[in-house]
Parts: structure tokens; C-alpha cells; sequence
């Protein structure tokens, strides 16, 4: 519940805004008349007393009579800026009045009036302006204002000043307005900042048509999508107009002037003004990491790696090319424009990625980037020539500006694996970016943030207290009827047989699993693990996404070594690609190529050869049916020699599944 | 070896680009799939077959009531020390010989919705082979 109370007493006007726990309370007082009409409760005696003299004190020093104009724009403005000042600096603006320059109070009916008449006429007893004008400021004052407001300015966002304006003519608005200004005011360091512009656009939003039609004409910037719909659009301009937004939102944002310069290049060239605040950071966090660069200060690049890696990310898969455009800059433009220092820093950051990525044995390259296509791919933020490209690429930044160049072609942004896009590039970043440190022999090398990894090892779980190594042979009447991997662990023989077969895997796919946080589990035998599900030799969980691979299958009651482990594995790998490859959850085996290709198949094969394969409906479902041809299809895809006559069989059955992925 | 991964490699990636690039179900069909995928739950299916060298191949395939999908797979060579005791297991006499068992999960086990062996009268709507 929100209250809001205007105060309109003969001695003046305030407002009160009451918001529950845990906001606040906030007084706002108007200081135009005699003496501040709120928060008396909150001060000493003395304080009122004293507040009371200071106010009867200015109102004793009669100013000079002036004349009344109309003001102009930049007086409006002015009184608009002291308007939404705080309290003091109305103070000021009444200072100025006791030095003799001109203020008047404009009533509801038009009629203006000096200070000097509000006196004579007993203003404390009189009813409250609506507003106040600067009116025939000499040009010290004007300067004097203008200085202060320029000072001010810096703090006072956009968006304060519409809900300024928009007080004038509603009174609800007031204390919206000066919430808004104090907020701005308030360090960016500050908790109570985003709190109280939150509560300024919330409230603005309720009581004020005119600021509701205006957030809702917003672009959704300060979202990841609305990040990626600025970038998108950036990317779309030409490159001496990118030069111009790129510049502006690479450069610090500390400094208001650059603020401003941002607001007006961004606003112009890209119609998008609300909102860019994020797009602006994380491009400042990419100059900033290149400044870190060139200074040679390793260790906080190191520490900025995470930020700097997230911001390039969803620079790159927004279609900027952010390397290429730094390097024209500076070929075209050259060192001495406006954006030279941004764009030097870029070159910088970049410069610092190759310099990274020639330290990585060409085997460690190659899979990063098939990890990177794999995941890019998978999200949509490229394609086949996307893919090609990247591979080609020698340098990591023209690894990145491939990306870019696919990105934007294929309006990337807008796709919705966009984020894991982003991801992608912000894990290869990731691997690159490394706190340097002393290696301890007199070497300093980046140290990695975590060791590379053995994929294998990573891939399959832990088989802690192995045994001794040989393979049990015990009948059926000593399985039991509840978990007992851990008690019957696989052998170590088996473990590391697994291990090859996993091995075996393509970088491709290795990346696929990892990526996906798929698990390979050898255990002894399914039925450790799964009791009901006693005759599998491998199965997948979705629930612990782990594939499980058995060391024993029964077999006429006693157990046997699992039969075709490495086309088992695959066929087993086969149904998780099937599940996982679309992020979105659609299944390969229910792409409608693949239904085409499974029914011209289906449609040859008698009843007999449907049963014998287990693929009639009285068996399983056709979603089901076609999933367990894909898993096959797949495991003969890539070419395994089985002795499976079963999937021989399959394999025959089902030429055209098994063309949709091979014919590649 | 070494050759042979790279290409692999190139396929994999070869392959990810082609199904990426290929249509996929709509939203409403990949919903309609998934609630007919959930409803298989609790299927158990096990055939065997003999096939012209003699050879009997078996294929164990669950979709389990907890999800849990999987696949088992047997040989038996006629040169094998249980090849007989598999032909009596599924009842298997010449190539061309096609056992299966259906079974659902029910009340906490499988129960055999459907059989079908060469060698006995069948249960369900099977056939003799
Ligand atoms: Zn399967």
C-alpha cells in the first residue's frame, strides 16, 4: 500500500509519501513559503527554531523589484533544475533571491509575483504556488545557474528530469520527482540508489499517465534480451556510425560528460536511449580489461576475466565486430580521434586473447573451438558457414568476429539459445583468461583457473574402492533387490576398458557430453543400480543424466561379460544426442526429415522383421520406435564394425534414417 | 588411428552443422511426443531371433517406470556351450525363428502383456512364425 498526502496548509505545502516496510517514510517539504512545513517532528526544538529564523530571515531581506516576463526556455529549465533540486537547493535558488536577483511565485490564475510583493502581501498567509520561475536572470546569475546546473546535471538522469517536467502540472508527481533527483544524487556505490530509482519509476508509472506511456514505449534493455536486441542493432549500422556508438559506450561511464556523450550517440544512431546503462558497462569493462592490458597489470585482468569474457560474449553473438571495428578505427581514424583510447584498449584486449591462444597447444585449440561450434551451433547463433569459418580462423579474435559476422546474419540475437551463446563464447574467453602467477620456477605463466582436464576422466565418474579386478561369477539368486554400486563396485579392468572405449569418443562428441553435463557410469552390473531393470547391459537416466554402462548382463541365469561394449556405449550415446541436441527439447528422431526418412523405411519392412525388431506399436510407441532407430542408426553412423546381428539388422532395415545422418 | 579420430571429429561437427541447419517439430508436436514418450513408461520388450547361420540374437530393450531408458544385447553362436539352452530358453528351432515377450509395469512388476514362442502355443495376438 502506498499513501501519498499533499500538505497544503496557509503556511505552506508539503508532501508526505508512506510506503510499507521495509521503504520508507519520506517527507517532502516545499520551502517557497515562510518556514518548511514538515519533519518538525523529526528535529530538535532548536533545529525548528533555527529553520524558522532562516526562512523568516530571507523573507526580511527585501530583493529588488523587477519586472515580470515571460521566461525563457533556459530560465524554465532552470527553475525546472531547481525544482527538482533538494531542499538546500532551493535554499540557494532563494539565496539568489536575497542578493537582489528576480524570482517570482506564479499562481494557478497566472498572476505573478515578486518575493518582495509576497511579502508585502503576507505570503505565509496566502494559498501555495503552483510553480516557481527564474525570471530576468543579470548574466552573473544566469552563469551562477548555470554552472549549478551543469553541476548538477550530471546527476540527474533523463529520466528525473521527464518526471520533473511532468510535476509541474502534477502535484503527485512532486515527491516522485525529488525521490527521483535524490536517488540520482546518491553514488552509484550507494544500496539505496537503484532502490529508490526503482521506487521513482514504480511510483511514476501509478501516478502518471504520461510516464506509464513512456516506460511502456521503452525498449527492455536492462534485460539480457534487451542487451542483445542494442548490440543486435548496433551491429546493423554502418561502420563509421558504429565507430560513433562504440566509442561512446567503450569509454568509462564515470565521467558524466561521456554519460551524456553516450546518451546522444546511442540516442541518435540507434533510436534507443532508455536502458543502455548495461550495453555501456560491459563495453567499458572490455576497454577496461584492455587498459588493464597495456598497463601490464596482469593480475587484475585476471580478475576481470569473468566480466570482461560475459560481455564480449554477448557483444560477439549480437553481431558486433568489435576487433575488426577497433582496428579500422585506428587504420581509418587514427590514434588522435574522440574514441582512440576505447578502441587502443580493444586492440589491447585482443591482442592479449591471441597472445593467450598461441600459448595453447594446437590440439587444446582445436577443441576449444569444437566445444565453441558445438555450443554455438546448438544455440542457432551459427551455421554450417558459421562453423567452417571458425575452424579456419588462426587467431582467437577472428575466431570471435567469425562468430559475429555468422551472428548478424543470422539474427542470432533474436534466436533463443541466444544466452547459451553467449556462454559459449564467455567459457572460451574463460579458458584464455587466467590470473597470471609464479610458477615457482622464476616463470610467470597464467595459472589456470581450474587444470585442464582430462575430458575422459571428467566424463566418468569416479569408481572409488575398485577391487581387486576380477570379474565375479555368481547366479542370479545372489543379485539384490536394492542399490549396491557402491558395495560391488566394477572392476578396475572394466573401468579402464570403458575409459578407451570413451576415448574413442570424437572431440565433438566429448564436448557434447561435457557440455551437456552428461556422466558416463561404469557399474557392475544395471541391476546395482536399476533392480527391475536387471537384463540391460547399458541404460541412460535423465534424471541423473548419467549413462551407466554394465560390466556383467545375465545370461541363462549366471553372468557374462557385457557383450559389445563399444556399440552398446554408442547406441547408448545415441538416445542422449537424440534427447539433448535441441536446447529447446525437440528430438532429432522427431525432426520431420527424420519421420519422412523412418516411414518411407518402415513402410518396406513386413510385420515379422517389425516384431523381430521390437518396432510394431504392440512393442513401444512410434516416438519410442524412432528413437531407438535413431540410437542405432547413430551408433552405425559413425562407421563401428559390430558383430550385433541384431542391429545388422537394423541397419539394413533402415536406410534412410541411417542416410539422415550419414549423408553429411 | 590418429587420421581416423580427425575425421571422426569432422563428422561429428559435419553432422551438428547439417541437423542444425534442418527443421525441427513444432512446439505443439514436441509436446504432443514428449506426452506420448511419457506414457511408454514401464514397457519391456525382449525378442529373439535365429538367424540363416544358426546364430541366435537377442535384444532386451526398457523403458523403465522411472525413466530410465536401456538396451541389452546377447549372442549365441551355435559353436557356443549354451546354444542349445538358449534355443530351449526362447524357444527356437530353425532360422527364421522369432521369439518376444511384452511386458508392463504393473503394481510394482512386470507383467507379461504379450508372448510369443515358436515352439508353444502363444498368449495375445502373436503368431506362429
Ligand atoms: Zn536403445
Amino acid at each position: 500500500m502506498k499513501i501519498i498526502v499533499v500538505w497544503i496548509s496557509r503556511r505552506g505545502f508539503g508532501v508526505t509519501l508512506w510506503l510499507p516496510p521495509p521503504r520508507c517514510l519520506i517527507l517532502v517539504r516545499c520551502h517557497l513559503l515562510r518556514r518548511p512545513v514538515v519533519s518538525d517532528q523529526a528535529k530538535t526544538r532548536d533545529q525548528v527554531k533555527e529553520t524558522d529564523q532562516k526562512g523568516n530571515d530571507r523573507l526580511e531581506k527585501p530583493p529588488d523589484a523587477i519586472q515580470i516576463r515571460n521566461a525563457t526556455p533556459e530560465q524554465r529549465d532552470a527553475a525546472l533544475d531547481a525544482f527538482t533540486n533538494k531542499f538546500d537547493s532551493m535554499s540557494d535558488l532563494l539565496a539568489i533571491g536575497e542578493k537582489g536577483q528576480s524570482f517570482g511565485i506564479k499562481h494557478d490564475d497566472g498572476k505573478v509575483e515578486t518575493t518582495e510583493q509576497k511579502k508585502r502581501h503576507k505570503i505565509a498567509e496566502d494559498l501555495p504556488p503552483t510553480s516557481i520561475m527564474a525570471v530576468a536572470l543579470t548574466p552573473e546569475v544566469e552563469a551562477r545557474t548555470k554552472a549549478q546546473k551543469q553541476a548538477k546535471h550530471g546527476l540527474i538522469s533523463e529520466s528525473a528530469t521527464h518526471m520533473a517536467l511532468e510535476a509541474t502540472g502534477n502535484p503527485a508527481m512532486q515527491p516522485v520527482a525529488m525521490v527521483r533527483k535524490h536517488a540520482d544524487a546518491l553514488p552509484d556505490s550507494d544500496p539505496q540508489k537503484q532502490k529508490l530509482t526503482e521506487l521513482s519509476r514504480e511510483l511514476a508509472a501509478e501516478y502518471s499517465p504520461k510516464m506509464r506511456e513512456r516506460y511502456a514505449q521503452e525498449r527492455p534493455t536492462n534485460t539480457p534480451e534487451g542487451w542483445l536486441t542494442v548490440v543486435q542493432k548496433i551491429s546493423q549500422l554502418p561502420m563509421d556510425k558504429q565507430f560513433q556508438v562504440l566509442g561512446a559506450g567503450l569509454m568509462p561511464g564515470i565521467e558524466q560528460y561521456q554519460h551524456d556523450e553516450r546518451e546522444r550517440a546511442w540516442g541518435g544512431l540507434i533510436g534507443t536511449v532508455q536502458g543502455t546503462g548495461e550495453v555501456a558497462q560491459g563495453l567499458a569493462k572490455i576497454a577496461d580489461f584492455g587498459a588493464a592490458c597495456i598497463l601490464g597489470d596482469n593480475e587484475r585482468a585476471g580478475k576481470m576475466g569473468d566480466e570482461f569474457g560475459a560481455a564480449l560474449g554477448q557483444s560477439i553473438v549480437g553481431g558486433v565486430r568489435l576487433f575488426e571495428a577497433a582496428d579500422q578505427y585506428l587504420f581509418n581514424i587514427g590514434y588522435t580521434g574522440d574514441y582512440a583510447k576505447p578502441f587502443r584498449d580493444v586492440v589491447a584486449a585482443g591482442q592479449k586473447l591471441d597472445a593467450q591462444w598461441n600459448q595453447v597447444p594446437p590440439r587444446e585449440q582445436e577443441r576449444v573451438k569444437a566445444k565453441l561450434i558445438t555450443e554455438l551451433l546448438e544455440s542457432g547463433a551459427i551455421g554450417a558457414g558459421g562453423a567452417g569459418a571458425i575452424q579456419k580462423a588462426s587467431k582467437f579474435t577472428e575466431v570471435l568476429d567469425a562468430v559475429a559476422i555468422e551472428a548478424k546474419a543470422l539474427h542470432a540475437a533474436a534466436k533463443p539459445g541466444i544466452k547459451k551463446a553467449a556462454k559459449a563464447i564467455n567459457n572460451a574467453v574463460d579458458e584464455l583468461v587466467q590470473p597470471v602467477g609464479d610458477t615457482g620456477i622464476g616463470a610467470k605463466m597464467p595459472i589456470p583457473k581450474r587444470p585442464m582436464k582430462d575430458e575422459t576422466k571428467m566424463l566418468m565418474s569416479k569408481a572409488d574402492d575398485l577391487d581387486d579386478g576380477r570379474p565375479r561369477r555368481l547366479d542370479e539368486s545372489g543379485m539384490k533387490r536394492e542399490p549396491i554400486t557402491d558395495k560391488f563396485p566394477p572392476s578396475k579392468r572394466f573401468v579402464a576398458e570403458l575409459q578407451q572405449v570413451v576415448e574413442g569418443l570424437s572431440d565433438g562428441e566429448r564436448s557434447f557430453l561435457a557440455n551437456n553435463d552428461v556422466t558416463i557410469k561404469p557399474i557392475r552390473r544395471v541391476a546395482d543400480k536399476f533392480p527391475e531393470q536387471n537384463s540391460l547391459g547399458a541404460c541412460y537416466d535423465q534424471s541423473e543424466n548419467t549413462i551407466y554402462v554394465a560390466e556383467e548382463v545375465p545370461q541363462l541365469g549366471k553372468f557374462v561379460p557385457n557383450y559389445d561394449l563399444e556399440f552398446g556405449f554408442r547406441h547408448e550415446f545415441g538416445h542422449v544426442y537424440n534427447a539433448k541436441f535441441d536446447s529447446l527439447g525437440a528430438w532429432i528422431s522427431d525432426d520431420p526429415g527424420f519421420i519422412t526418412a523412418y516411414r518411407k523405411d518402415i513402410a518396406k519392412l513386413p510385420p515379422q522383421t517389425l516384431d523381430e525388431l521390437q518396432l510394431s506399436t504392440k512393442f513401444k510407441s512410434v516416438v519410442r520406435a524412432r528413437d531407438e532407430v535413431f540410437a542405432d542408426s547413430y551408433a552405425h553412423s559413425i562407421g563401428l564394425t559390430s558383430n550385433n546381428s541384431y542391429s545388422q539388422k537394423m541397419k539394413q532395415a533402415f536406410p534412410n534414417c541411417l542416410r539422415y545422418l550419414e549423408e553429411i | 588411428m590418429t587420421a581416423e579420430k580427425a575425421n571422426e571429429k569432422d563428422r561429428f561437427t559435419r553432422l551438428q552443422e547439417k541437423l542444425a541447419m534442418l527443421p525441427r517439430c513444432t512446439p505443439e508436436e514436441r509436446e504432443a511426443f514428449a506426452a506420448e514418450r511419457e506414457a511408454s513408461k514401464g514397457t519391456m520388450n525382449e525378442s529373439a531371433m535365429m538367424l540363416d547361420n544358426g546364430e541366435i540374437a537377442v535384444k532386451t530393450w526398457c523403458h523403465g517406470h522411472d525413466g530410465v531408458i536401456g538396451d541389452g544385447w546377447l549372442q549365441f553362436l551355435p559353436t557356443d556351450d549354451d546354444y542349445e539352452k538358449a534355443k530351449q530358453e526362447y524357444g527356437l528351432n530353425k532360422p527364421g525363428d522369432n521369439y518376444y515377450v511384452i511386458k508392463k509395469w504393473v503394481d510394482g512388476e512386470w507383467v507379461v502383456q504379450e508372448e510369443k514362442r515358436p515352439d508353444k502355443p502363444e498368449t495375445g495376438k502373436a503368431k506362429s512364425a
